[in-house]
């Protein structure tokens, strides 16, 4: 869906295709963090990575959000309305209950993104919404978690009343709604009948904005209108949340091997021996794995922020890089590898081929005795971030007739930047 | 289930009531700004995103609205009274607060419970009737649903909007709460040196070690300033962990000085401060 209009209806933007194969990405925080130039509002209410290619740029995700505004800032349109709806049937039958739809939005708060751009700007940088590689909406209806659909059981309910004074029994009969969970467990729901969110596809929403449409019980129509009287929160009732995946980068980083090939050399024959002298790849990482952890014929040194080298990896994920690295560099020296191809199947032709590993007779490395020292680089690797955006339905008067409107209660106004 | 004529039901009472346990330390305590009607309690190193805490509330009663099979629903709402007072509106536009929009209600809050008098009242005009609390709409404190049995318009239903309306009818009260733990310590090798300086300890040949006579010492150690203990006067706690790094032998008292006992750590008994409190029968 589009949006044409005035507000800057900054969207997070979502890929459908994985792998993600992107050239500008947002770092991992802990590879470098942006978060510093920026006031503690701005802060607590976005999350934020820097760029692996730009470093004028900043990505973000807003921490929370409501419904989406159409129109101005200073005229803002939500997209809600409500209702009043008399039931044709069911144990309801004849008796007015609310309708209520709307889109939530994940863009955030105008003043604050205004402030965000702002301080950036400031800074030298420039502000972009965060590329997710997935979403996942999750919404609390009436305490219920759910990703798209309650339909709550309305039926009547047979009660046995007993007076205390005569000991008289009668049976009474009362609408009641209940949702049964998985496990067998009843839960009353006095708010709601049916609760609907208009995600594409399944478990996961690419959208930005996430329609919805309520239906409440009877007795819950009077504080739906009562809310939109006074512009109070519906947390009680709906509200909702995006986990979004972030895919981040690290920075590439240099590490120093010092080798003694003599000690790579006699292990690579034991390992080897172990095998039949044909290791599959599975066991060639193995072996280098633990070259590398054990320290013992390679020693490792990372470099660090203040260019020093020093022995311990600055977290799991460059322990991981480095070993990838090491076994890329000398894997060829130490080890020859053969390929055999399985027989052509006419007319399917296969291509598939199974190596294996043998110890490559390296005579020219063990002459010499010294040690050899080399740098390489390294990447750390991609890590998924998780970033979460809170949304609220509230802040709304009108509806019922009316056109909704943004609240003019003076904490709403500031919240929606509204004059 | 049983229901009981006139008086209190329901097993039905399911409360939506959100009382999670809220967390405090996000809050800059200390620079809470006390109103009227409402506090604001901002985030730690803002100076307008925090939360609203409203001390006083008015009521308001919906309905009658229809549920069908012979019963009426009415539903109580609590809402502050600050919303929409002067005080308030230019308080929130010259700071541009970032209202977060929650109830920091902790979970013992008493939200919309019916009073003594109410139930009272109900069981005399032998109302049947089921309750349901609901919280979370902001910037209500909470709803009372009250679901009974009466014709619509009925003489009944009259008496019971006519009771709830001019009647304390709904407790609203709650405290929040925080646990203040102060650790006190002091340096123990100081104090030893001054007992020695005042005659109540000798050094004895084993270095950084002092002894002396149970009455040489307790008479001395009589005479020691309370400022050396970081207190205005010694409590009995600190006295206690001090004499408990002394070795009693016989006639004679012992202490051997080491890093260990440089500095002794008295962990706080922790003290209860109440930030916000509010009592109100509606």
């Amino acid at each position: 869906m589009k949006a044409k209009n005035n507000l800057s209806l900054a969207l997070l933007t979502v890929f459908t295709s994985s792998p993600i194969v992107l050239n500008a990405t947002p770092l991992a925080p802990e590879d470098k963090s942006v978060a510093d130039i920026f006031t503690v509002d701005i802060q607590n209410n976005f999350e934020l990575y820097a760029d692996s290619e730009d470093d004028n740029l900043i990505w973000y995700v807003p921490a929370g959000g409501s419904i989406a505004m159409l129109g101005s800032s200073s005229n803002p349109v939500p997209r809600f309305n409500a209702s009043s709806f008399v039931e044709f049937n069911g144990v309801f039958a004849g008796q007015a209950v609310a309708l209520m739809g709307g889109s939530f939005s994940t863009a955030g708060f105008a003043p604050l993104r205004e402030q965000l751009e702002q301080e950036a700007a400031a800074a030298g940088y420039t502000v972009s919404p965060a590329q997710a590689s997935s979403a996942t909406t999750k919404f609390i209806v009436s305490g219920m978690e759910t990703s798209g659909q309650v339909n709550a059981d309305c039926d009547v309910t047979e009660l046995t009343v007993t007076n205390p004074i005569t000991g008289v029994s009668q049976i009474v009969r009362l609408p009641n709604c209940t949702v049964t969970y998985d496990d067998g467990t009843v839960y009353d729901v006095d708010t709601i009948q049916r609760f609907t969110a208009l995600t594409p596809a399944g478990q996961t929403s690419v959208s930005t904005s996430i329609p919805f449409q309520v239906k409440t019980t009877p007795a819950y129509a009077l504080t739906v209108a009562n809310n939109l009287a006074v512009g109070a929160n519906f947390d009680d009732v709906l509200s909702a949340v995006v986990d979004w995946e972030i895919p981040t980068t690290s920075i590439t980083r240099t590490a120093r091997l010092t080798i003694d090939y003599r000690s790579v050399f006699e292990k690579a024959t034991t390992f080897s021996a172990i095998h039949d002298w044909a290791c599959v790849d599975v066991e060639i990482a193995t072996f280098f794995q633990r070259l590398v952890r054990d320290g013992d014929g390679i020693t490792v040194e990372y470099l660090n922020d203040d260019n020093q080298w020093v022995l311990d990896a600055p977290n799991d994920a460059d322990f991981i890089g480095v070993i990838n690295e090491v076994e890329e560099e000398l894997r060829d020296e130490i080890f020859a590898e053969m390929q055999s191809y399985t027989e052509p199947n006419l007319p399917n032709v296969s291509r598939e081929t199974n190596s294996f590993f043998t110890l490559r007779a390296n005579y020219e490395k063990l002459i010499f005795e010294a040690n050899e020292t080399r740098i390489i680089n390294y990447n750390p690797g991609n890590a998924i971030k998780t970033a979460r955006t809170d949304m609220f339905l509230g802040c709304l008067t009108g509806g019922f007739g009316t056109p909704v409107v943004a609240s003019s209660a003076s904490n709403c106004k500031t919240l929606f930047g509204i004059e | 289930m049983k229901y009981f004529l006139g008086f209190l039901l329901v097993a039905l009472i399911s409360s939506n009531a959100l009382a999670e346990n809220i967390d405090l330390s996000d809050y800059n305590i200390e620079n809470v700004q006390n109103f009227d009607e409402f506090s604001f309690l901002p985030f730690i190193g803002s100076s307008r995103q925090g939360a609203i805490l409203y001390s006083n509330y008015e009521k308001q009663i919906l309905g009658p609205a229809t549920l069908g099979y012979g019963w009426q629903t009415i539903v109580i709402e609590l809402s502050p009274s600050a919303i929409n007072s002067s005080q308030f509106d230019d308080f929130i536009i010259d700071n541009s607060i970032i209202d977060m929009r929650v109830n920091l209600f902790p979970e013992d809050a008493t939200l919309c419970e019916l009073t003594d008098d109410a139930l009272i009242k109900f069981n005399e005009i032998n109302l049947l009737y089921t309750t349901n609390v609901l919280t979370g709409g902001y910037p209500k404190a909470c709803s009372l649903q009250i679901s009974y049995t009466a014709q619509a318009g009925s003489d009944i239903e009259n008496i019971l909007i006519d009771y709830l309306e001019n009647n304390m009818v709904l407790t609203l009260n709650y405290e929040l709460i925080i646990n203040e733990t102060v650790d006190r310590s002091f340096d123990f090798h100081n104090i030893v040196q001054d007992l020695v300086t005042l005659g109540g300890l000798q050094e004895s040949t084993a270095s950084m070690s002092y002894y002396s006579s149970i009455s040489d010492f307790t008479f001395y150690a009589r005479l020691l300033d309370p400022l050396l203990f970081n207190e205005d006067s010694i409590s009995l706690e600190t006295w206690q962990f001090f004499i408990s790094q002394f070795t009693f032998n016989d006639n004679t008292v012992f202490i051997t000085l080491s890093d260990g006992n440089q500095i002794i750590s008295i962990p706080g008994s922790g003290a209860d401060t109440t930030i916000f409190s509010i009592n109100q029968k509606l």
